[in-house]
């Protein structure tokens, strides 16, 4: 492959070793018991699964994108929700604090996030809709030198084990046609004011914690304003192509892990003294069109992460790999669910859970929709500005 | 100060391995890997060279695929590397390994601990360490399970079939371990990108007068597949008087 080198296949191999010897074991019963993966958590930070792309100066690891690639594809192959403790602690909001944070902030917060020891979550959506900022109730008012932060935040992923939030709410009057008047804040685990609803129950990214975080007139200091105050949704609509990739990576590797389980068992299912594969054309013809799907991605996914190391990367590209990932994963998943016949279905084999867990990337962090409808606007932007 | 040496052999991935139907076994697609023994070796040298003050070297003979496994024995922890390079298409046995290792441990000063793994991961003939320490003309405790230095002497417990067995013994020896040994460390992402910086040497069996000519020769390799006698039974009592005819229970 164009993007293999060296140093980023031997990165994958020991990433790989991590996740056979210590994630593999017991990602089932993660998934079974919704149990948060706060053990592998740690492992990950020790060996450097977090901190990837970010500066060493930031404690992070100084490597390029196309290894985080690399590292999140193989988290996929074998324990997705792991994927989404670790992308959302590191790149959902440490991606922001690592972009906008002061020198402080890094200190404080970044450098123990990259090594695993302090835990993010990111807070944006309300009940108003994911992808619907303007009209967003949360909201921090300033006194005397703290603010007072207002607000209830829903499904906000690492909810009730992260050690530090970071919030978005409005602090000034909306500018039409503007970003303006959206403040991030960090709020420690431990605020007066700031409390944690049990869990969701959901159908997929079980041992992934989705909360309701409530925001009673929590009071911070303006140390906990991340960069400039009023500048909080431009940070997000420059961090959110990361998120996004991250989604890519992540899904590209779900589908790999529910492909390769699907082509061993038809190799492996014998009937009539021969394997499903051989049998039947149309097992053998779902495995064709899997693995198309599977290279397609993976040549978007890397196309994409070598652009963005160059830094040139239309930002549309985060939009498409949220949009692509989470499709391929959830048409592979199916199709190997189709391939295992019943025990497909059943709790156990592990080849549903891809499924479950790649149906939830649709809406999580962004609904496929108001991606396409993001995508759709560049696409009009283009087209005028080429006019 | 005594130096440690690890001795590793570069293999076929197991998990890429295919047995056709006809028993053939598909080595063309299997990408290589450290032996998954070895890294116990590696672990161990490691932690003595750890003890002793030394350097830890790694020591690995294998024609270029070889190159590719150097960055990763150094990312476990090893200081340096020395690879002896066979001849492409040349025979390896375990007698033409032993002499290149052997020629290699000469090349290097103060050394005090071999360490080998008991066997490899393709052919486990067991053989490496014995006959290197022959070479050497060195002392040498295979089956080892726990090594220390105490008083500057090695001291090893072999597993042994019933019995564990303890012994001293002086520097320098070849010693052979066990998985059960240690639990190789993974190594973080950060040893990964420092092991680029870590000095390897390379030099080729001709330099270092290794004879290449084999002892032996491997003459076939099949598959192993459990034949099944596929018998169906209606009840338990069956299947314990079926068990019973095969001399199972
Ligand atoms: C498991 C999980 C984890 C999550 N983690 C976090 C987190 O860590 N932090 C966080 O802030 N949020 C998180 N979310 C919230 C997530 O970002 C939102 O659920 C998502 O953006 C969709 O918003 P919504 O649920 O309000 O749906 P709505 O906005 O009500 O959307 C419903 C449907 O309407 C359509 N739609 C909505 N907006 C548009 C649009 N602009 N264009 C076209 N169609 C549109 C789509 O079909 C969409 O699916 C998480 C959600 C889940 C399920």
């Amino acid at each position: 492959m164009f993007y293999m080198t060296e140093e980023r296949q031997l990165i994958v191999n020991i990433t790989r070793e991590f996740m056979e010897k210590e994630a593999a074991p017991v990602a089932l019963e993660h998934d079974r018991e919704g149990k948060w993966p706060l053990e592998l958590f740690r492992r990950a930070g020790e060996l450097g699964l977090l901190g990837i792309p970010f500066p060493t100066e930031q404690g992070g690891l100084g490597a390029d994108w196309t290894t985080f690639a690399l590292v999140y594809e193989e988290v996929g192959k074998v324990m997705p929700i792991l994927g989404i403790a670790l992308g959302s602690s590191s790149i959902l909001a440490g991606g922001l604090v690592s972009t906008a944070g002061s020198p402080e902030q890094i200190e404080k917060y970044m450098v123990p996030a990259n090594k695993g020891e302090l835990i993010f979550a990111g807070a944006f959506t309300e009940a108003t809709g994911g992808a619907n900022f303007f009209e967003m109730q949360g909201h921090a008012d300033p006194d005397g030198d703290d603010w007072i932060i207002n607000a209830t935040k829903l499904f906000i992923t690492n909810a009730g084990i992260a050690d530090v939030y970071l919030v978005l709410v409005r602090t000034g009057e909306l500018q039409p046609g503007t970003a303006n008047g959206f403040t991030f804040f960090f709020v420690e685990k431990d605020t007066p004011g700031f409390t944690v609803s049990p869990p969701e129950v959901k159908m997929g990214f079980n041992g992934n914690y989705s909360a309701t975080l409530t925001f009673k007139d929590v009071r911070v200091p303006k140390e906990n304003v991340l960069g400039k105050a009023g500048d909080g949704l431009k940070y997000l609509v420059v961090n959110s192509p990361d998120e996004f990739m991250a989604v890519g990576a992540l899904t590209l590797g779900m589908a790999e892990g529910a492909y390769e389980m699907a082509l061993k068992y038809s190799m492996e299912r014998m009937q009539n003294g021969k394997s499903l594969f051989d049998n039947f054309q149309v097992t053998r013809f779902k495995l064709a069109n899997m693995k198309l799907e599977i290279e397609a991605l993976r040549g978007l996914v890397y196309m994409a992460f070598d652009l963005r190391d160059k830094g040139v990367m239309p930002p549309e590209y985060g939009r498409m790999l949220k949009i692509k990932g989470p499709r391929v994963a959830e048409y592979v998943a199916a199709e190997a669910i189709q391939i295992f016949g019943a025990p497909g279905v059943v709790f156990g084999t592990g080849v549903e859970r891809f499924w479950r867990d790649a149906k939830i990337n649709f809406i999580a962090g962004a609904s496929l929709e108001a991606c396409q409808d993001a995508l759709a606007n560049y696409i009009r932007g283009n087209y005028y500005k080429s006019a | 100060m005594q130096n440690t040496v690890a001795c590793y052999k570069w293999v076929a991935d197991e998990a890429d391995i295919r047995v056709h139907p006809d028993l053939s076994v598909d080595l063309s697609r299997a990408a290589g890997r450290i032996s998954e023994y070895d890294k116990h070796a590696i672990e161990l040298a490691v932690q003595l060279a750890g003890n002793s003050g030394g350097q830890a070297v790694g020591l690995t003979f294998g024609a270029e695929p070889v190159r590719k496994s150097l960055k990763d024995a150094l990312s476990r922890g090893l200081d340096e590397a020395l690879w002896i390079k066979a001849p492409e298409q040349a025979t390896v046995d375990a007698v033409v390994t032993a002499r290149a290792l052997a020629a290699g441990v000469k090349s290097l000063d103060g050394v005090g601990v071999i360490v080998c793994a008991e066997g490899s991961g393709d052919s486990y003939a067991r053989q490496t360490a014995p006959r290197l320490a022959a070479l050497l003309g060195l002392p040498v405790v295979t089956s080892v399970c726990e090594a220390t230095f105490v008083d500057g002497v090695l001291r090893a417990t072999r597993r042994l079939e019933d019995s564990l067995e303890t012994v001293a013994v002086a520097l320098p020896v070849v010693v052979a371990v066990l998985p059960q040994i240690n639990r190789p460390a993974i190594p973080g992402l950060k040893a990964v990108m420092a092991a680029g910086r870590k000095p390897v040497t390379e030099k080729t069996a001709e330099e270092l007068g290794v004879d290449l000519a084999p002892k032996s020769e491997i003459t076939s390799m099949k598959g192993f597949a459990q034949a099944r006698k596929n018998v169906l039974v209606e009840s338990v009592a069956d299947l314990v008087a079926a068990l019973k005819k095969e001399g199972i229970v």
